[in-house]
Order: structure tokens, then sequence, then C-alpha cells
């Protein structure tokens, strides 16, 4: 079975379409890169399959559920750092424990293995220097981190990342790339939006872009090769279409 | 029984706890100051309190219907606060319109539905003034009983909820990817919202509750470092401002809820002066040993 299905997905914000007739299936333990400009549909990608927008037409489909329907904690999104206000009263470690709320119950305290679950997130993402720092404090890798963290300490099976790489610096961009390879041999499914063409072949199995609808989906390398195409897009902001996939 | 010295601490603290009145007084303050400080510290991080202010003068308007109709005031405010937190809430995510907006329209249209009652009625009573002013003097043992039954539901509330609300508050949109129903969440916190406010209209009243929500948590705030700290010291800055603004009240002989509330603003103002100094006397420090 697929680990994420959509089916002619439509999305649209109003009268504006923000996502047209998507048809895509995503295989368990792979890493897929979602690339496209600003305002080309690819975080509406994610939010749509994380369940927080509900398609206008078509379906979506996380494990054969529809996401809503999902058991708690099957898709972790990691939203871009400046979706939270900062300067909630909380550490490092208060935040990353967010990631096990979903799996205790209200009348559980955490136990050893929630706890032990944080302490493996906060160590594989290099946190534990700043684990008790007030997250007010953090830079933005640092921030990205801490998400990615809370994300992990909640053991999801699909993870959607956006944009966990804009405004980091290159340590942490290190770190983020190596535990999504480390996930994707877990077998977790990681979707991640970037508006980075480079390197892409270090970070993920295939490759997406989008401008509205899917405009190339291949390997690194195939989609590599229609760079240039895709690089003018986005000096010019002209909807192209590449036909050749 | 030996004459004993007048105003040692111990007399000015429990001589007034004869009158049966003053004890349902200091008991209502702990419990309004503790629940509405409690509610208060996730108002102030998901900034709602004008919501808190809405409800408040809204439910003006339940009191005075059911001061017509011969029913509890309490029940009256109850069911018009609940209604109006639901109904803000529902006029800004259906209706499309900004949250300001919805609170602006909605509490405006019940408090001027709760005067326009008032003004036709010719038997006008005191009573609506103590709950727009505050009297907490004035806490009849019914009052106290049914303050005691809402404040139990509504910690039983926190209780349960309490990591939801955390989330829901910090981040809503990955609690609602994670499983979470976010918007569940915050309309049960407006109705706790409400329920705390209706326990609080007899001790600080419509005009002043809103105070009492916002201003020890955002006192705590000024130095908590994590959630739950600011939680517990809000509870105890709301409980030692409402006890202690009721007993200067008491000696003073002033008006309850305004003492109370002003009890609350001047903790903080202490509290904002020494948090800055403190910052200034560490950065000096700091630059010292750096210079050094």
């Amino acid at each position: 079975m697929n680990a994420v299905e959509l089916q002619d997905v439509t999305v649209a914000y109003g009268d504006v379409c923000a996502l047209r007739d998507v048809t895509l299936q995503f295989v368990k333990a792979t890493a897929v890169g979602i690339i496209g400009a600003n305002g080309s549909g690819k975080s509406t990608l994610l939010k749509t399959i994380a369940g927080l927008i509900t398609p206008a037409r078509g379906t979506v489909r996380v494990y054969g559920h529809a996401p809503k329907r999902c058991a708690a904690a099957t898709i972790a999104y990691v939203p871009q750092v400046e979706a939270v206000d900062w300067s909630f009263p909380a550490t490092v470690r208060d935040v990353v424990a967010m990631g096990r709320f979903a799996h205790v119950p209200f009348y559980r305290l955490f136990s050893t293995r929630d706890y032990a679950l944080v302490d493996e997130a906060i160590a594989r993402l290099g946190l534990e220097p700043f684990q008790h720092r007030r997250i007010s404090a953090l830079s933005g890798g640092q921030q990205q981190r801490v998400f990615l963290a809370r994300a992990l300490a909640g053991e999801s099976e699909i993870l959607l990342l956006d944009e966990p790489t804009t405004g980091v610096d290159a340590a942490s961009e290190d770190v983020l790339r190596q535990v999504v390879r480390e996930l994707v041999g877990n077998g977790k499914t990681v979707l991640m939006t970037t508006h980075d063409l480079h390197s892409t072949h270090e970070w993920f199995d295939r490759v997406i872009v989008v401008d509205k609808a899917i405009i190339a989906d291949g390997t690194p390398e195939e989609v590599t090769a229609l760079k240039m195409d895709v690089a003018c897009e986005h000096g010019h902001g002209h909807a192209r279409t590449i036909h050749h996939v | 029984m030996a004459m004993r010295e007048p105003y040692t601490m111990f007399d000015l603290v429990f001589a007034p706890l004869h009158y049966p009145f003053m004890v349902r007084a200091v008991l209502a303050a702990c419990i309004v100051g503790a629940l509405c400080s409690l509610i208060g510290t996730f108002v102030v991080l998901r900034r709602i309190s004008f919501i808190g202010d809405g409800i408040a003068h809204a439910s003006f308007a339940g009191i005075v219907l059911a001061y017509i109709r011969g029913v509890d005031y309490l029940i009256g405010a109850a069911v018009v606060a609940v209604l109006a937190a639901l109904g803000i809430s529902y006029v800004h995510r259906r209706g499309g319109v900004s949250i300001d907006t919805a609170i602006g329209v909605i509490f405006t249209g019940a408090f001027a539905l709760g005067v326009f009652l008032m003004s036709r009625i010719h038997s006008y009573s005191t009573d609506l003034e103590d709950l727009l002013f505050g009297n907490i003097l004035g806490v009849s043992a019914h009052d106290l009983y049914v303050i005691c039954v809402l404040a139990t539901v509504v910690l039983a509330l926190v209780l349960v909820l309490f990591r939801p609300l955390i989330f829901t508050s910090f981040d809503p949109v990955v609690a609602e990817a994670s499983g979470v129903r976010s918007g569940l969440i915050d309309q049960i916190l407006l109705v706790m919202l409400a329920l705390t406010i209706v326990v609080s209209l007899r001790a600080v009243g419509i005009v002043l509750v809103a105070a009492l929500l916002v201003t020890p948590a955002a006192t705590a705030g000024l130095f908590a470092r994590r959630f739950v700290d600011m939680l517990c010291f809000s509870v105890l800055i709301g409980v030692t401002c409402a006890v202690g603004g009721l007993y200067a009240s008491y000696y003073l002989q002033a008006a309850s809820g305004a003492t109370i509330v002003l009890a609350t603003t001047l903790t903080f103002g202490v509290v904002l002066a020494v948090v800055q100094i403190g910052k200034h006397l560490s950065l000096r420090a700091f630059r010292t040993t750096k210079a050094e």
C-alpha cells in the first residue's frame, strides 16, 4: 500500500485555484522533495496531505484513510518557524515533549519511554546544550531543529516538512539532512518543500516540481536535467509547462 | 476574656472573619482569584483578552433577563455568556469577520440589550449595580455554592484538557495535524472562559473582570520561563491580590472589585520594575566582565 495517495485533488482558496487535478502516489520509506516558487502551491500540497485543508475536489488517503481519520500522530506536520510565537514560555525540552502529547492520554503522566524518546530526539538534533534554554533565545536554525525534534519524538509515519532549510545555517542544514535520511532508513516517509535546487540528490529519492499543478516528477537526476527550465521560471515568474518527464 | 492589643497582624487578618459575610467573601476571593488567573494564563498566551471583556459585558443582558423573569442571576448570566462566547467564535469563523469586529458587534449588542431592558424596569435594583462594579461582600451562601460548582467544572475541564490546551495555545496547526481537534478545544476554552466570568461577576463585576483575567497572568508572564511556572505564579498572584484586595477594601471602606483590580495592577507595576532593573543590572555586569 502507498503511504500517501492523492487522486484528482483540486484545492481552492475562495475562487483562486491553488492546486489543480493533482494525482500522486508516495511509496513508504522515501524522501520526496517538493520544489516550486513562492505561491506555486507546494505548501498547500503539504497542508492538504496533513488534513489541514480540505480539497474542493478529489481524495487524499494516508495509509488508506482520510488524513483526519488516521490514528493520532500518524502525520507530523513541521511548519515554517515563523508559524508560531517563540515568546511562548517554554524550554526546548517542553516543545519537544509536545510531540508525545498525542500518545499520552490525559489520565496518564509521561512514562519512562516517553521521556526516553524526548531525550533521543533532542540528542539526535544536537540540542542537548540548549535543552533547558527558553525557546525565545534560539536562532532560526535551532528553532527548526526543535520543530524536527518534536516530530521525531512523536514517532509519526509521515513527516511533512515545510521549507525546513529556509534561513537555516549550514551546520543545522547538515543535521536536518542526516536526520531525513535516517528517517527514510527507518521506514518513514518524508515529504519536504524547498526552493533550493542544489544538492537535491543528497536529500531526496524523488523530486516533484509544482506550479499549481505537477509539472515535473522524477528522480533528482531526471529533474535536475530540467533545472535550467525551472530556474528560468523562477527568474521570470512565467508559468511554463514541461512536457518531458 | 482578657483584652488583647488591637492591630496585631493576627487581629487584622482574623477579626473581620467574625462576620459570616466576610468568611464567604474570603472564600469567594480565593476561588475567583485562582480560577480567573488559571484561565487567564491561556487567555493571555492566546491573545484573546478582549474576548473576556466582551463576554463579561454581554452577560449583562442575561442578568437583566434573569432579574425580569425572577430567575437566579447566575443562570441568566451563564446562559448568555456561553451563547455570546460561542456566537463570537461562530461569527468570526463562519462569517469571515475579524475576531475584534465580531467581539465588538456581539458584546455591544448584548450589553445594549441589557441596558435597554433595565431602563424599562421601573423597580430599579441596586443589585444590578453590584454586578456592574462588583461587591464581593454581597456574596450569599447560595452564590458561594454555585461558584464552587462552576469552579469545579472548569477545573476538571482544565485538568482533562491540559495538554491539548497547551499544545493548541503554542501551535494550533501542528496540534491539529497530529490529531487534536483544535477548533473544538478553542470552543471549550471559550465556554470555560464564559463560566469563569460568571463565577467572578459578583466579586469584581462586569466592567473589571477582564483585569482579573489578564493582569495576574501578564505579571507571571514577565518572568516565568516555562508554561507551568507561569500558570502557578499566575494563580498565586491572583489569589494573593484577590484576598489582599478584599482586606484592603474592608479596612479602607472602598469598593471591593476596584480594590482587588488595583492590587493586581500594583503587583504588575512592581514586578515589571523589578524585572527591568534586574535586566539592566545583568546587562551592566555582562558589559563589565567583557570590558575586563
